[in-house]
């Protein structure tokens, strides 16, 4: 298993679609963060953790989470790289597994490497505003928050990659992802039915947002760990369907 | 002793059955060639054999187990597909160290087998800038990581330019010398004939044939006979019940006896014989002939 991932990981490493989506995930947290930080630092009269929430908001990006976990495993998929996998190690489940493994821990990394970028442009920018973070950063609920925000992009990246190897294809994986950003942001929570709108916090990347916002967040509708349990679920659910096909279908 | 065991092997595609019950082995030590036409089923039989597609009934086994249940495969077999399986942004070095850490192979190895294959220089070359030889030439060099006893190339003269094919061909004669098995797929017969020992042709996912080339090919070579008098020939010929067909005002074609015999009847009636050689057949008459009927109305022989 420790061949297979580390196999995974030069698998990844040694293209530049994961690099370039990697890149853009940090250029949009760093941006994003300054943004939200020029704008908002004015509005937050809190203390705490909810004082460092500026620095938090952007470390995991739904949607690039997730296309860096399609980008782990569809790329080999379409020039018949994942056959030759099996010939050098012919166990289907262990290659899933090791595809997953890799692609939570590309989901981390990119989270943590986000929450630097987020650090670096937003605390600066909060203490030339005269914020001072002293109070955040010695809130363990911070570090929870920070926690849940970087699981959060690990658990959206293995959904990505278990999604991509279910649809044997980055576009459709793509266009998956597009349909359900559209689905719950524009149509459900625009919806004035409530079960509609209580049904939507337990959806694939709505989930997400509960353990992105973390513990003890007073706009929180659901508990961080209430759609932890539901995004695991979710990435159940697309891993079962990948583990079916990639053992009932011969390999490509 | 056989490496590879192939039992009543069955392929059904959306219903279509295109491996109909093949049968072969597979002997250790042999450069065998796996002919068939264009569709005829090799590649899904090669597939099935490495644990790629699942058959619909029977067995495949290399090295006495099924390819899944090997260990280590990769340093027991060593399998070029047709399908390179390169993604063109990566490096041909990259996709050698892909290929040797998960099959647990030390990296070092990486560079050996880019050398032997003459590939140093472009290793670190982006695989969309290769040439199809190159490429060939690559997979080539992913088989070989392992060291392993036994080669499965999924017709590896595809695309080959006359040195390319040159070359494979030396690399498989030099695996048999030093005492390994290869079996390789091919629907160019002339580009493998050369280098193999052992034949299976497969038509329509049925066996036609199976068995040392050299046997094959004898059995249907023919002698011609040169003469003044080949009516007087054809005659004592057809007597002695030998098949004999005149192809020219002077020459005879005979396809069921050998020199030796013709020369004994031919005595025996006193006819001057001007020429008598014998033609082998090549293996591509041989693939052709057996080829160019429906599967199943040619003779299957093991």
């Amino acid at each position: 298993m420790i061949a297979l991932l580390g196999a995974e990981r030069r698998r990844l490493t040694s293209l530049r679609g994961p690099w370039i989506a990697f890149g853009i995930t940090l250029v949009l947290a760093g941006g994003l963060t300054a943004i939200y930080v020029a704008f908002g630092v004015p509005a937050f009269d809190v203390s705490g953790a909810d004082l460092g929430q500026p620095l938090l908001g952007m470390i995991d990006n739904q949607f690039m989470a997730v296309l860096i976990g399609a980008l782990v495993v569809t790329p080999d998929l379409r020039f018949g790289g994942r056959a030759h996998a099996l010939l050098a190690a012919p166990r289907r489940g262990r290659q899933l597994a090791a595809s997953l493994v890799t692609a939570f821990g590309a989901g981390v990394v990119t989270a943590l490497a986000a929450a630097a970028v987020c650090f670096a442009v937003g605390v600066p920018m909060m203490a030339g505003q005269g914020v001072d973070l002293g109070s955040a950063f010695a809130d363990p609920v911070f570090w929870g928050r920070l926690a849940t925000a970087v699981a959060a992009s690990g658990l959206l990246t293995v959904s990505g990659a278990a999604l991509g190897l279910l649809l044997h294809s980055l576009t459709a994986t793509i266009l998956v992802l597009v349909g359900m950003l559209t689905v719950e942001y524009f149509i459900v929570v625009l919806s004035t039915l409530p079960w509609f709108a209580a049904a939507v916090e337990w959806s694939w990347l709505h989930a997400s947002v509960a353990l992105d916002v973390g513990p003890g967040h007073a706009d929180a509708t659901t508990a961080f760990w209430a759609g932890g349990l539901a995004l695991l679920g979710w990435v159940a659910v697309f891993t079962a369907g990948a583990a079916a096909r990639a053992f009932r279908q011969d390999a490509a | 002793m056989s490496v590879i065991e192939i039992a009543g092997l069955r392929k059904s595609y959306r219903g279509r059955e295109v491996v109909r019950g093949l049968t072969f082995d597979v002997p250790a030590g042999s450069v065998t060639g796996f002919l068939g036409r264009n569709g005829a089923g090799k590649t899904t039989t090669l597939r099935m054999l490495l644990g790629l597609a699942r058959p619909s009934a029977g067995t495949a086994t290399v090295l006495g187990k099924p390819y899944a249940a090997l260990v280590d495969p990769a340093r027991h077999v060593g399998v070029v597909l047709e399908t390179g399986g390169f993604h063109p942004g990566r490096t041909g070095r990259r996709h050698l160290e892909i290929v040797a850490t998960a099959a647990r192979m030390p990296l070092r190895r990486v560079p050996e087998v880019l050398a032997q294959m003459g590939l140093t220089e472009a290793a670190n070359r982006r695989v969309k800038g290769y040439s199809l030889g190159m490429r060939q030439r690559l997979a080539l060099a992913a088989a070989l990581l392992g060291e392993p006893e036994l080669l499965i190339l999924d017709e590896p003269t595809n695309g080959l330019d006359p040195v390319g094919i040159h070359e494979l061909r030396a690399h498989l004669t030099a695996h048999a010398a030093a005492g390994g098995t290869v079996l390789v797929s091919s629907h160019q017969l002339a580009e493998v004939a050369q280098v193999v020992d052992q034949v299976v042709i497969i038509h329509e996912g049925l066996l036609v044939t199976a068995g040392p080339a050299r046997d094959l090919m004898g059995d249907t070579s023919s002698v011609r006979v040169r003469t003044a008098e080949p009516g007087r020939l054809r005659d004592a010929l057809l007597a002695a019940a030998i098949t004999v067909e005149q192809v020219g005002p002077d020459l005879l074609m005979v396809r069921s006896a050998t020199a030796e015999r013709v020369g004994e009847v031919a005595a025996r009636n006193q006819v001057a014989l001007a020429e008598m050689a014998t033609v082998n057949a090549s293996l591509e008459d041989v693939f052709l002939e057996l080829t160019s009927s429906p599967a199943g109305t040619t003779a299957v022989s093991a």
